[in-house]
């Protein structure tokens, strides 16, 4: 019976060419997503899950309270895994990963700049699970100077080698690679590529438990492995012992305290953490899947919309098999066979697209799929029930309408007639329509974001400007050096030295400010910067004055500070003058007092995720604590000043590659979530509008050619082309409209609840629902006007007497 | 074999009430060739329609093989359809997409049959309606005549009790419709029970016996000689 069926559904689609043309290339494109979409959520959901103990693992996470500003950072103080594997008995193992960024390696002769080096505790292997290449887990990182690399770098540094035994330089320290382990996989929350022991160098302070250690907090991430059968709930309940001991006395001296959480190993990964590695949102997720069901709906909506429209077509047949005996179920069952085959021939022809589209979608995702990913595991399975489903969902209702229909009507040659399927029809069209209004919304409105956050003006000047990182002890010692030699190409306007640059972390102060009646504890951002700093970002200064190169004595006693300063510590009166305490020693007295000397205009010193802060400006009293060169060129010559840069520190340190980049950088990669998001909103947006094009498409080509009659009539008693042209339009806009009026207040919602998350976002205006609006009636009047005029240009005489 | 009692079928739209059968009785026994004849819109093919089992009465009585079925659910009356009936059409009725030996067997699939059950039995028809030749053709490449011919070997592939056929000479020229009627006759003679609606009086001639319908009722009855005519008038 099932090959009659297949054969049947076979022979249909061929002859009903572009009706299952179309049916087939919406639910391809649908299907499509939704496996891109599967393959996307499976992967995400399972970071992490490939260390054996991945179910006992946790990352301890740091809670500060500073002057009333909370910040929760996934990097935690040095003694935090060595006190709680001492305090708590459920603490079976712990290791820490101290992050090293722009590592130095010399290998023989060659050199390697690394971002992927950690300190890592011995103990790391019993934590996490590595497969060994060479070496073993025991002792491999017990000694000095010892270090681990993944297949990825030792296949880098020593070929196809066993580098077990050999050495290698690491910033200027010799370490003997004691074992290769395998990359860690891609979903991991955390990769390294080399471990150099935790007992190398400078480790005192990575094993003492000095409560001063509590509150000075390095890129240092703890992981704690528990004994099987023991809660992390049960250690948390017995942790304010802990923080007595260990952590607030040290805090209570400058009004702060710390408060310690434990993620599970699987949750890192959707952790919404300051500092965190590298973290996804589960937002992000449950967008992609909704965005992928809505396709799915929509190509089926395709489906469902031209069977029932052709069902007449399909009712002889129908008719025949019922007085042949096929009872309602068998006919149900043949239909619905016959929209999973189409489904499953769907599939098929995804499988190709995916081919072409993976690496547009690995480059949205920044993961690297291949169609091989859809193989592993329970994918498979999970791709063949979503085509399963699709196939029911696309046939259900066709397959209801047509195995109901009357056989004694039917055999007679009375068209089935659909009033009710007629109105679904529209109702489909309807919500095909109004999902790619919001989509169109949702693209534009992203867009529009984003092109605002650009535009920004960040309170400093950002054009024409190249940073310098200071990179090393020595060269910042030459810091002056470095300057005055850039400074003799013509090119060059100005420079200006820094500890941080705007859109770079900057350090937080606690301190005492003063206020009319006391000293009050606050918090308050801080950077060092040279006397060129504030003219050459010409950041404005509202109130007193700038540094002044003729007061020696202002290093490290005078401060700039922004507006934002001025209004949280309520000095409206007269800021200038007003004193800041810092660097508070155990007794709690201040070992840094600050006077106000001016006030600046709030300029954006951290992302524009972050609202403007409090800070103060510094001349610092050591100048080598630079870390930053800023350098302003003439517009235009970017591409010839760059290279000079390269040259200049290069002359003054051939041992490191010169990192130099445009101020603007971190501004713009700051976003690039946001812009993938727009990246895909548009991606999907383009599809859903293909399918509803393609679907009106082949709806309205069989309205018309059902109502030939009708225009052929028309004609007949006078009525133009253009006329009945404008009462299929009429009768189209109709639907588009009512789309319309149902997206828009569903985009809006949609929109401004998205915005909200912008610290600076613009005000959602109607502009984008016009867009879409008419974009929308576009796609429709062209589909309709093609049909309707192709129609309407037929001899009338041959299209009545057809009928 | 086949009683019906008071029949009556009325069809609704919204506005219209239309009495397509008016309490309409009679009785057709094992075995016999009848026609029913009457001008176009009396009713004739609704009445087919109960017959067959397409449609229920919207009043009386219908026995079907001593089964009272006037209110069985469409599901009760595929399966007794299936076992019992075959149809033969005006517009024969074949499915397109599907060849000649694929339109035949298709009740035989509907019974369960077994592939090589199948195709014994269709080749047996085949044979005997001397069509095998056919057999991988499509209806659009076959005559009016063949498409007829392939419409009678499916209707009987089955051994029903009874065939129905509406108006089988309606789209087919004389010498193909003699020929069809012919093996309507042959069938009969073979012991298969025949109710033919017809507009024709040549092919008529071919049935024992004639119901005429008029407006919905039964209006006369020829060589009547077993069956008990018994039409109210209101």
């Amino acid at each position: 019976m099932l090959k009659n069926y297949i054969t049947t559904a076979w022979r249909n689609m061929r002859r009903s060419g572009l009706y299952a043309a179309i049916s087939i290339i919406c639910l391809t494109l649908g299907i499509t997503g939704a496996v891109l979409v599967t393959m996307y959520l499976n992967h995400e959901l399972s970071y992490d899950t490939h260390h054996k103990h991945h179910e006992s693992i946790y990352r301890m996470e740091g809670v500060y309270n500073m002057a009333g500003t909370t910040h929760h950072l996934a990097i935690t103080p040095f003694p935090l895994g060595i006190a709680m594997d001492l305090e708590f008995s459920e603490v079976e193992a712990y290791t820490r990963f101290f992050l090293q960024e722009d590592v130095l390696v010399k290998v023989r002769e060659d050199q390697f700049r690394e971002d992927g080096f950690v300190y890592a505790d011995s103990m790391v292997f019993d934590v996490f699970t590595h497969h060994f290449l060479h070496g073993q887990a025991a002792g491999a990182l017990s000694e000095p100077n010892t270090v681990v690399l993944n297949r990825s770098l030792s296949k880098k540094y020593f070929g196809n080698e066993n580098p077990v035994g050999k050495t290698l330089e690491i910033n200027q320290e010799t370490f003997t690679v004691t074992a290769v382990v395998e990359d860690l996989p891609d979903n991991t929350h955390f990769k390294y590529g080399g471990m150099l022991s935790m007992v190398s160098g400078d480790h005192e302070q990575f094993f003492s438990l000095n409560p001063e250690l509590f509150w000075n907090i390095n890129i240092n991430y703890t992981y704690l492995k528990l004994h099987k059968d023991h809660s992390m709930e049960s250690l948390m309940e017995k942790m304010d012992a802990f923080y007595e001991k260990y952590v607030n006395p040290m805090g209570e001296t400058f009004g702060a305290s710390a408060a310690y959480l434990a993620t599970p190993l699987r949750e890192t990964h959707f952790a919404s953490v300051q500092m965190a590695p590298e973290s996804s949102s589960r937002a992000t997720l449950l967008i992609f899947s909704v965005v992928a069901l809505f396709l799915v709906i929509i190509a089926s909506i395709n489906y469902t919309n031209l069977s029932t429209a052709r069902a007449s077509k399909r009712s002889r047949e129908i008719g025949i098999r019922k007085v042949s005996g096929a009872s309602q179920g068998q006919l149900l069952t043949q239909f619905l066979s016959e929209s999973i085959l189409v489904a499953f021939v769907s599939l098929v022809f995804s499988m190709m697209i995916m081919e072409i589209l993976l690496p547009f979608f690995n480059s949205l995702t920044g993961k690297t799929f291949s169609l091989l990913n859809l193989f592993h595991g329970s994918i498979l399975a999970q791709v063949l029930l979503i085509t399963l489903i699709t196939g029911i969902a696309a046939g259900i209702y066709p397959a209801l309408v047509l195995s109901r229909m009357n056989p004694s009507l039917i055999v007679k040659g009375v068209p089935a007639t659909h009033g009710r399927s007629g109105l679904l029809r529209k109702v489909l069209v309807v919500f095909q329509f109004a999902i790619s209004i919001v989509l169109v919304v949702g693209t534009l409105t992203v867009q529009d974001q984003l092109r605002f956050l650009q535009n920004k003006p960040l309170g400093f000047a950002r054009e024409n400007k190249a940073v310098i990182s200071l990179q090393g002890a020595q060269i910042r010692q030459r810091a002056e050096a470095i300057e005055n030699s850039i400074r003799q190409n013509p090119l060059v306007l100005n420079t200006a030295k820094s500890f941080s640059v705007p859109g770079r972390d900057h350090n937080l102060n606690a301190v005492k400010v003063e206020t009319e009646t006391e000293m009050a504890e606050g918090a308050i951002a801080v950077n060092y910067i040279d006397h060129q700093f504030v003219d050459m970002m010409e950041i404005t200064l509202k109130e007193g004055r700038g540094f002044d190169r003729r007061m020696r004595a202002e290093a490290g006693s005078a401060a700039l500070v922004n507006q934002s300063a001025v209004q949280k510590f309520g000095w409206h009166e007269n800021p200038i003058g007003k004193q800041i305490q810092r660097n508070f020693n155990q007794e709690g007295q201040p070992q840094s007092i600050l006077r106000v000397v001016g006030v600046l205009d709030d300029f954006h010193f951290l992302s524009l995720k972050n609202p403007i802060d409090p800070i103060m400006l510094i001349l610092p009293e050591n100048p080598s604590i630079y870390r930053y060169l800023v350098v302003e060129y003439l517009e235009g010559t970017h591409a010839e000043v760059i290279p000079f840069l390269e040259s200049v520190i290069r002359e003054f340190d051939q041992s490191r590659i010169p990192e130099i980049v445009p101020l603007t950088q971190p501004f713009f990669q700051e976003f690039e979530a946001e812009k993938n998001m727009g990246k895909v909103f548009g991606f999907f947006a383009l599809i859903t509008i293909i399918i509803s094009f393609m679907g009106l498409f082949g709806l309205s080509s069989f309205t018309i050619e059902q109502r030939k009659k009708e225009i052929g009539i028309r004609k007949v008693l006078g009525s133009s082309s253009g006329r009945v042209l404008k009462l299929l339009f009429k009768e189209y806009s109709r639907l588009i409209l009512i789309a319309l009026l149902i997206a828009s207040p569903v985009a809006w919602f949609l929109m401004v609840r998205w915005l909200e998350d912008f610290v600076y976002q613009i005000s959602m205006s109607f502009a984008p629902i016009v867009i879409a609006g008419a974009l929308a009636f576009a796609i429709a009047m062209a589909t309709v006007s093609y049909h309707t005029l192709k129609a309407s240009r037929l001899n009338p005489v041959d299209t009545i007497r057809a009928e | 074999m086949i009683k019906s009692v008071d029949l009556t079928k009325v069809f609704r739209t919204e506005e219209v009430e239309t009495t397509a059968l008016n309490k309409v009785s009679f009785e057709i026994k094992e075995g016999e060739f009848v026609a029913i004849m009457g001008p176009s819109g009396c009713g004739k093919s609704t009445l087919l329609n109960i017959l067959g089992l397409l449609d229920n009465p919207s009043g009386g009585e219908y026995v079907f093989l001593e089964q009272e079925v006037s209110n069985y659910s469409e599901k009760q009356r595929a399966n007794l359809r299936k076992k019992n009936i075959g149809f033969v059409f005006q517009n024969f009725n074949l499915i397109d997409e599907l060849s000649v030996f694929e339109n035949i067997e298709l009740p035989l699939i509907y019974l369960g049959f077994s592939a090589s059950e199948r195709k014994k039995r269709v080749e047996e028809v085949l044979e005997q309606m001397q069509i095998m030749h056919r057999k991988n053709h499509f209806p659009l490449q076959l005559s009016g005549g063949q498409q007829q011919r392939v419409a009678v070997c499916r209707a009987v592939v089955a051994k029903p009790h009874i065939i129905l056929a509406d108006e089988p000479t309606g789209n087919l020229d004389s010498t193909h419709g003699d020929e069809v009627m012919n093996l309507l006759e042959t069938l009969n003679k073979n012991g298969t029970t025949i109710i033919m609606v017809t507009h024709s009086q040549r092919d008529a001639s071919y049935a024992q016996r004639v119901i005429r319908l008029f407006d919905g009722q039964i209006v006369t009855e020829d060589k009547a000689t077993e069956f008990v005519l018994s039409s109210t008038t209101q």
